[in-house]
């Protein structure tokens, strides 16, 4: 079930209905109606793969408890190894089978060693990288003592399967999550309005801002061939801003959602764009993966207090993770390397952690030099993009080598929009978001949000693109 | 959660009157500014725009047919209203439209492959959206028993975030800063310039008809019938066309089959569609039929 789907818009409204006057205000009842939404929602799009996500929440259910029971370390790692096996094994085959059987029948193909092997008619869960990610973060942070497993089944299975954030995150922290499930809620006024606006601000991201850059990434991507230098460069920036616009968009309508049930998610994007170097914007994009990976591998591998050389194979290990974690492409290793690439000089030269305020707190506009970094940290994340978009190695390569042809003009784009329509809308989610910069969005308890909220749906209405409504690119993942 | 309510139907109400507002914005751009498609061409003619003859059909007579050429050879006036992927859907309402305006004299119709198809064109007939309040475009449409059809019509501004790339904001935009269909200064016709391309020439262009009657068609043969409008059928030329329209003969009164007219690729734009040089000389063969009647 999409957010932005008629499916979606009726069964909101009943889950919402029934949790605050069906469930008596206990919260049991009000967990027990969660997993029931939680399933249908994802059931909705296949119902086998229920029986995965219940499989996955069984393990980590029992394995937390076991883990709690033990007396000595080693064999409360036992119980933990059997939780990554299990999470990770899930994951491994349904996202990275056929890529690695490929990768291996290419490797000995290139020494002259050809042979065949098995390649599955795998489909992919959708949502499978984000609930495996939260389960297994249950699983780590009781082994760690940093929480108590729960009891309460029903509570965990709120955690793992909870609808708005199932299937593209934000990837939940039980440290958050679980408490949360584990006390009565009470009907929120002004919570719930918040999270309306939230749902109305994400959903001007995907519709307008998003699906309408995609009309244009799609096309020139697709046909990079037949496009000049200006073209492919303003199809990088259509890119990046088709994927802010649809994965903060998912995030926005997922942590609203979140809000009218008096639950709050963790905030996952903060403004990125905004950001003045490439440690800032990794503070600010997806922040609820770079968290997790900071948590769960780069501190366990002593982070940076380590050797310069252990600190640069730290550095590179998360962001190849990251990478791989996209997908099952070599593309996606090469994004993740090309983060990597920028980020290390920063952190060896201990200036990864300059800028933790908001650009310009204090004035309207950025100095010139904030500009610069903004410009600059946009133009290399832009760069990396074109790896994260283009359908292979050899494609990305290929576009950029028609960008350095340097061949300058504007040309028409084949399709039904004027041209480069996407550049205004893009001009007004930044005037947007960078007067709001203080706010968690936009469209927040800020002077005149009502007319913001109005001026945003009006937008909805007239320039979203209802006839090219794309998947979440985030479902791939 | 009242606090709440009020305003979940504050942004609902704020949605409804937008809608309602820019629905009637959008379609009364349709009817009194320039026409930007030929559907909104012909809604804007009267009973005192007189026409020898009409020609009705897809692209290939948008791009194949000239009237200029035609009046220079027969001092007949006429315009070409063929459409993008236009079907016999489509071809029914616009012969309905100018048989009710009693302005043209004769209509010209090209069928072809796409004769089996009764219903709606996917690229062509959301043009006819704006007008689905008219009695003979909703009886149209709805006799598609689909029930979006039925949304279009009673939902304000559903059609045009339906069809937000064709008819919606851009197309909006272009109506009220003037910029009309560019094709009616040359009477609607469109030329092509390109050639054929040498692999697309080496294939033969395969298609079948089933013997049936197409049931727009039909209608349209009442119309005429019943309002003294006399209709001739052709079908425009193919490049290797593997197939035969002979069938048409035995539904069609005064069919002309051209598809084999040509064999010479200079001729073509694509299979399917003549280019400037093809265009010239069909354009003479349809003056000489008409010309004759």
């Amino acid at each position: 079930m999409l957010f932005n789907s008629f499916d979606f818009a009726i069964f909101l409204p009943i889950v919402f209905l029934l949790y605050w006057f069906g469930t008596n205000g206990n919260y049991k009842y009000q967990n027990i109606l969660i997993v029931l939404a939680s399933y249908v929602f994802y059931g909705w799009w296949d119902w086998r793969f229920l029986l995965l996500m219940f499989g996955s929440t069984i393990v980590d259910y029992f394995i937390g408890l076991a883990i709690e029971r033990q007396d000595t370390k080693a064999s409360k790692k036992r119980f933990l190894f059997v939780s990554i096996f299990v999470n990770l094994g899930i994951l491994g085959f349904f996202k990275y089978f056929n890529f690695f059987t490929e990768s291996f029948v290419d490797t000995f193909s290139f020494f002259g060693m050809p042979f065949n092997a098995p390649s599955l008619s795998i489909i992919l869960p959708v949502g499978i990288s984000f609930y495996t990610f939260q389960t297994l973060s249950y699983s780590i942070d009781v082994y760690r003592g940093k929480l108590k497993p729960t009891s309460n089944f029903i509570a965990f299975a709120a955690f793992v399967s909870f609808f708005p954030q199932l299937v593209a995150g934000p990837i939940e922290r039980a440290t958050n999550l679980i408490p949360q499930f584990l006390k009565k809620r009470t009907f929120q006024s002004e919570e719930a309005l918040l999270g309306l606006r939230q749902i109305v601000w994400g959903l001007f991201k995907k519709i307008v801002v998003a699906d309408t850059c995609a009309n244009y990434a799609n096309e020139i991507f697709n046909n990079y061939e037949h496009y000049n230098s200006v073209t492919l460069v303003l199809g990088a920036i259509a890119f990046a801003f088709q994927i802010y616009g649809d994965f903060s968009g998912y995030s926005d309508i997922a942590i609203g959602t979140a809000r009218l049930f008096n639950i709050k998610l963790m905030k996952n994007f903060s403004y990125p764009y905004f950001s003045r170097d490439i440690a800032e914007f990794w503070r600010r994009w997806h922040i609820s993966l770079s968290t997790w990976f900071r948590d769960y591998v780069y501190i366990p591998l002593g982070g940076s207090k380590v050797s310069q050389r252990k600190v640069i194979r730290n550095v590179f290990v998360i962001f190849l993770v990251s990478g791989f974690w996209h997908g099952a492409n070599w593309t996606f290793l090469i994004w993740g390397f090309l983060n990597a690439l920028y980020f290390l000089p920063l952190l060896l030269r201990k200036q990864n952690r300059k800028h933790l305020d908001i650009v310009a707190e204090d004035g309207l506009f950025p100095s010139l030099k904030h500009l610069w970094g903004i410009v600059l940290t946009f133009s290399i994340t832009t760069f990396a993009w074109i790896f994260f978009r283009a359908n292979s190695i050899t494609e990305a390569f290929a576009y950029i080598e028609r960008i350095a042809h340097f061949n300058i003009g504007i040309e028409r784009i084949n399709i039904n929009r004027f041209p480069f329509e996407f550049l205004p809308i893009v001009a007004l989610l930044l005037y947007f978001e960078w007067f709001s910069r203080h706010q968690e969005f936009p469209l927040y308890k800020s002077a005149k949000y009502q007319f913001k909220t109005i001026v945003v749906l009006v937008a909805i209405l007239l320039l979203g693109s209802f006839s090219t409504i794309e998947d979440f690119i985030y479902f791939q993942f | 959660m009242k606090k709440l309510l009020l305003k979940t139907l504050f942004y609902l109400l704020v949605i409804a009157i937008t809608a309602f507002v820019f629905e009637k914005l959008f379609t009364y751009t349709h009817y009194h500014n320039a026409p930007r498609s030929s559907e909104d061409w012909v809604m804007s003619l009267d009973s005192t725009d007189t026409f020898d003859y009409v020609l009705l059909g897809s692209s290939r007579v948008l791009n194949n047919i000239d009237p200029k050429i035609i009046e220079e050879k027969t001092g007949k006036k006429g315009i070409n209203l063929g459409v993008y992927g236009g079907q016999a859907f489509d071809i029914k309402l616009f012969a309905e439209r100018l048989i009710n305006l009693k302005n043209t004299a004769h209509l010209y119709i090209q069928v072809d492959d796409s004769w089996n198809n009764d219903r709606e064109g996917k690229t062509s007939s959301f043009n006819w959206l704006p007008f689905i309040e008219e009695d003979f475009v909703w009886e149209q449409f709805n006799a598609l028993e689909n029930e979006q059809y039925w949304y279009y019509k009673h939902i304000p501004f559903y059609k045009y975030a339906s069809f937000d790339s064709e008819i919606g904001i851009r197309d909006f935009i272009k109506g009220i800063t003037n910029q009309k269909l560019k094709s009616i200064a040359d009477s609607g016709f469109i030329s092509l310039e390109e050639e054929i391309p040498s692999e697309e020439a080496s294939k033969t262009y395969p298609f079948k008809l089933k013997d049936t009657m197409n049931l727009q068609i039909n209608h349209i043969l009442r119309m005429c019938t019943e309002n003294n409008v006399p209709v001739t059928f052709f079908t425009a030329p193919i490049f290797n066309a593997e197939g035969d329209h002979s069938i048409l003969n035995k539904y069609l009164p005064n069919y002309h089959d051209f598809t084999n007219t040509y064999s010479n690729p200079d001729y073509f734009k694509d299979r399917r569609h003549l280019n400037a040089t093809g265009a010239f000389h069909f354009s003479e063969k349809i003056a000489d039929i008409i010309n004759q009647q």
